[in-house]
């Protein structure tokens, strides 16, 4: 029995062991950026390692935000971001309501239909998206990059939410149908306020997609008083050519709220991911 | 007679008053100087035409980042939305030109007693040609220099004050100044032949070769090549291309540039290099002189140019307006206040600007400096089919000779494909 | 309920459907559908947005399987990493899962600190690596040079570009972990407790118990990765260009630069069209395979 208890034992410590060598691992690199931000430039690339700046150079932030219009970039990323988050829930919510709770012809081989589309890889759709928009006159506005988000959110949320929705029991719609509800009372007062889990989850997902969408607005923002973070950034390293240590403070910066969003949410935000990973 | 008289009156005060009240033409310029200093100056100069033709023109100036502005003329220019002149890039104008979209502005030029060979520098000036016609007239051009650290030269025992005058001085100095660390990379360089703005198509130009056939048509396997291409291996060789390419990627342009650094004896740069010097190493002293030959002086230029949309509803005035932008005095104040070279030779040569030794020297260079030959069947040919092979002889992949060949079929196959889908 | 009310219910319900998944019809067919139809007929023109689209064909397929190798550069390129990230990634993803569902009251620390790269945004995420991987100054090489190892140039080699952004990927496992410890929770613990019992050790138990349990899961990802994967754009566009030597020419980009720098629509179109048409293929085999995991 002592033997059994000792080899659990260093079973564990080498669990453990493997577990804490690789959390070092995967926290360097945020910890490099962090440093780097606040290091004079003439430490960043030096050989041998500086792990710490000498001394913590704060005014990089500041000459960060000066050269590189961060609070405008914040703002429009923020514009689209909420747009596109309302959007999403809005027609992806309708949509998957009336996939689940809605008997309509068509309806199951129209969500198969549905479903396929999270497949197609994008390659096909950009091009002719992009002839799309430039014949609308929508190219340098920020209409391309938010109006799909009302026309249905992307597939793959209209499937979350319906299959979320499916496990609304149905009395409590037929007990509202009874009493004369409108479908769209229904779907506004009885289903979203219950779903709110699921409709976070879409939130979280869109916050990502947008807050990182790099192609998006590189093909249709022209006018860097609209760029995103993403794109602005990009520019801002091709104009510095690596200053990197103001790189990294702009870069830190942009990572701020995310990394505040998921201390806030973490719990909500991973479940949320295993979800949509378990392809059910 | 009476009626006759006061009629003449009326009518005469209605010409007068549709004179007086006339719209000037709006002439709307497109150009990429939208700050500092460049930008003054160009508003300078578009405000002085709008002066002198008051009521007749009005010219429209919009400056737009260097960044954006090569998307946005272009999806002007789709758009069917193009200015009536706009500034473009100078290197590939038959581009547009086989579009029909540039005006012709041969016949303006005559008409206006223009000599287009004593006004404009040649090889810029060429650049703007296609077929019979002169489409774009050069506006801002640069050339490459070799520009060098004289107190590196002072550490290595070399005198500061001689720069190399030939392709082998410029590696027995180089030799000297270079320091390899402990590590074994390179800690000092004396030169890099794959840093700053050296290319290998200068190298070729530099050995009195050419890419181009008796034909005008693209070769990039003939012999001078070939040889040049094995030379060039040899230098890389020499110094490790490994040790180069790890050098270049720990010294990367701007502030950590590796001659402002120190870390560079000699390089070879774009004549508006001085900038970056005494912006980021005002203590340094350095010098600049035309760069070292094996067999013939060579250097390279890009440059912007002037062009007049063929479909503006105002050709006259647009081309009034174009020519007047590369004429002499605006030319010479874009050139004073930007330092940046101009298509305009009297320009150029203005007593004033000349005194400065290094626009001098721009000035000489800019008379014995090349344009990429562009091909219309294939204008990223130097980038594409020429650094492949350039790139694969370095990293090892292939010889010299094979690699041209190689280039030389992608370069066929390209003007094939031209052809079927044109 | 008499049967004209009863009908006219149904069309109501039936109208009230459409309305619902309106806006989503509009955007299928604007955004998804309208545009595959458009990529297909725009690969038999040539069309350069200055004049109107010209129909030629076969032409640009003809181009695309005889005068044009760096599209089967691209291709390979983007197969190389597609795979190489995948199955790395859902290798070590299965892997740590299974250690963070063992580090009892631990776990939840472990598996915040392996998520957090997932939400950090992606641009300075690559700034951040062309950092590391810089062949001097860089954290990864000064690392190997302890050991006395001479690390390769990375992003400026041909060979370890690609390595490289295999490498940058992983650090984004965290997804992956939290989708697999969500399913390794779902395994009934008596499954464990009986094999334990029966004196079988912990690979035994992970080859014969985890995985076939999670296996649909471990499919489903495997797949919607490798889609994930082919998509790849960003980091080759912000990091390297596409090179050195085209290593990292991946289809996105080849797209990207057809389309938007070269102005070649046509020849752009047929090369997503192509791409469209070895991916849907692919796909359709590996769901046939996860549908069948799934009934077993």
């Amino acid at each position: 029995m002592k033997s059994f208890k000792k080899v659990k034992l260093t079973r564990k410590l080498f669990l453990y062991g493997i577990l804490i060598l690789f959390s070092i691992i995967y926290l360097i690199p945020l910890f490099w950026m962090i440093s780097t931000s606040l290091k004079p430039e003439s430490q960043v690339m030096s050989v041998p390692v500086q792990w710490l700046p000498k001394p913590p150079q704060w005014r990089n932030y500041l000459d960060a935000v000066q050269s590189f219009p961060f609070f405008r970039y914040f703002s429009n990323t923020l514009l689209l971001t909420v747009l596109n988050v309302v959007g999403t829930i809005f027609s992806a919510s309708l949509a998957a309501y009336g996939f689940s709770k809605l008997n309509w012809k068509g309806r199951d081989q129209l969500f198969y239909i549905t479903i396929a589309t999270m497949f197609i890889p994008s390659q096909v759709l950009i091009i002719p998206t992009y002839l799309l928009f430039t014949k609308l006159g929508w190219v340098n506005t920020y209409l391309p990059l938010f109006v799909p988000a009302f026309c249905g959110g992307g597939a793959f949320n209209i499937f979350l939410l319906r299959q979320f929705f499916v496990s609304i029991p149905d009395e409590l719609l037929e007990a509202a149908r009874i009493d004369g509800a409108s479908e769209f009372r229904i779907y506004s007062q009885i289903i979203l306020p219950l779903s709110k889990p699921v409709l976070f989850t879409v939130s979280i997902f869109t916050i990502l997609f947008t807050w990182n969408d790099f192609f998006g607005p590189l093909l249709y923002l022209q006018d860097p008083s609209k760029w995103t973070l993403a794109v602005g950034l990009r520019s801002f390293q091709q104009q510095y050519t690596t200053t990197w240590s103001l790189l990294m403070a702009a870069s830190t910066l942009s990572a701020i709220p995310l990394i505040i969003m998921y201390f806030l949410f973490q719990k909500r935000i991973t479940s949320g991911f295993a979800l949509s990973g378990s392809g059910k | 007679m009476k009626l006759a008289k006061s009629f003449m009156v009326v009518l005469s005060l209605l010409i007068l008053s549709t004179m007086i009240f006339a719209e000037p033409v709006v002439i709307r310029f497109w150009h990429i100087y939208d700050a500092g200093v460049a930008q003054q100056t160009v508003n300078q100069v578009v405000e002085k035409f709008n002066k002198t033709h008051e009521g007749e023109i009005k010219v429209e100036s919009l400056g737009i980042s260097f960044w954006d502005y090569w998307d946005k003329i272009r999806v002007s220019i789709a758009a069917h939305q193009e200015p009536d002149v706009f500034l473009h890039d100078l290197g590939n104008v038959p581009m547009r030109a086989s579009t029909g979209v540039l005006l012709n502005l041969s016949p303006y030029l005559k008409k206006a007693g223009i000599d287009v060979n004593e006004t404009f520098f040649e090889a810029p000036l060429n650049m703007g040609k296609w077929e019979d016609g002169i489409y774009a007239l050069p506006f801002e051009t640069d050339v490459r220099l070799l520009f060098y650290n004289k107190d590196l030269f002072a550490q290595a025992g070399l005198d500061p004050e001689r720069p190399p005058q030939s392709w082998d001085e410029l590696w027995q100095f180089a030799d000297k100044i270079t320091k390899k660390s402990s590590q074994g990379y390179y800690d000092i360089l004396g030169f890099n032949p794959l840093y700053g703005q050296s290319y290998f198509w200068m190298y070729v130009w530099g050995n009195n070769g050419s890419f181009l056939d008796e034909n005008g048509n693209l070769k990039l396997n003939n012999p001078t090549v070939v040889k040049s291409l094995e030379e060039w291996e040899q230098m890389i060789g020499r110094l490790g291309f490994e040790n180069l390419t790890e050098f270049n990627a720990t010294y990367p342009t701007g502030l950590n540039d590796a001659f402002v650094n120190w870390k560079l004896g000699m390089v070879i740069q774009n004549n508006t290099f001085f900038s970056q010097i005494e912006n980021y190493a005002p203590d340094m002293n350095y010098g600049v002189t035309q760069i070292p030959y094996p067999k013939r002086p060579a250097s390279w230029s890009n440059g912007f140019s002037i062009e007049v949309s063929s479909r503006s509803t105002h050709t006259e005035e647009a081309v009034e307006f174009a020519l007047y932008l590369v004429s002499e005095y605006p030319q010479f104040l874009f050139a004073k206040n930007v330092s940046s070279l101009v298509g305009n030779r009297m320009a150029a040569n203005s007593p004033e600007l000349i005194s400065n030794p290094l626009w001098k020297l721009a000035v000489e260079t800019l008379e014995i400096s090349q344009f990429r030959p562009f091909v219309l069947e294939y204008p990223l040919w130097y980038d594409d089919a020429l650094q492949k092979a350039v790139d694969n002889v370095l990293y090892g992949r292939s010889t010299p000779k094979k690699a041209l060949d190689d280039a030389q079929k992608i370069v066929d196959a390209e003007i094939q494909k031209y052809k079927l889908t044109h | 309920m008499s049967n004209t009310y009863k009908k006219s219910y149904i069309k109501k319900k039936r109208l009230k459907g459409y309305f619902f998944v309106a806006p989503w019809l509009i955007g299928l067919t604007l955004f998804v559908i309208g545009p595959i139809i458009a990529s297909f007929i725009l690969s038999f023109t040539s069309y350069d947005m200055i004049n109107p689209p010209r129909w030629i064909g076969l032409t640009n397929y003809k181009i695309l399987f005889t005068l044009d190798p760096t599209f089967w550069k691209a291709l390979g390129n983007t197969f190389y990493y597609m795979f190489g990230s995948v199955f790395l990634k859902v290798l070590l993803g299965l892997v740590f899962a299974v250690l963070l569902n063992n580090a009892g009251k631990f776990m939840g620390i472990f598996r915040t600190i392996f998520f957090l790269p997932v939400v950090l945004p992606a641009v300075p995420v690559m700034f951040l690596w062309m950092m590391l991987f810089n062949p001097r100054s860089g954290l990864i090489n000064q690392f190997l040079s302890f050991f006395g190892i001479n690390g390769p140039l990375w992003l400026n080699s041909p060979v370890w570009s690609k390595p490289a952004l295999i490498i940058m990927s992983l650090w984004g496992i965290g997804g992956i972990i939290v989708i697999f410890l969500a399913g390794l929770q779902g395994i009934p613990t008596e499954l464990y407790e009986a094999a334990e019992l029966d004196g079988a050790n912990k690979f035994k138990i992970f080859w014969k118990i985890t995985v076939p349990m999670l296996r649909p899961i471990i499919f489903f990802n495997f797949m919607t990765g490798l889609i994930g994967a082919s998509q790849i754009f960003t980091e080759a566009y912000i990091m390297t260009g596409g090179g050195p030597l085209e290593s990292t020419k991946f289809v996105n980009l080849l797209i990207y630069q057809l389309a938007f720098k070269d102005v070649r629509m046509g020849y752009a179109s047929t090369i997503a069209v192509i791409m469209f048409l070895i991916l849907i293929p692919m796909t359709l085999f590996l769901f046939k395979i996860y549908k069948n995991q799934t009934e077993l």
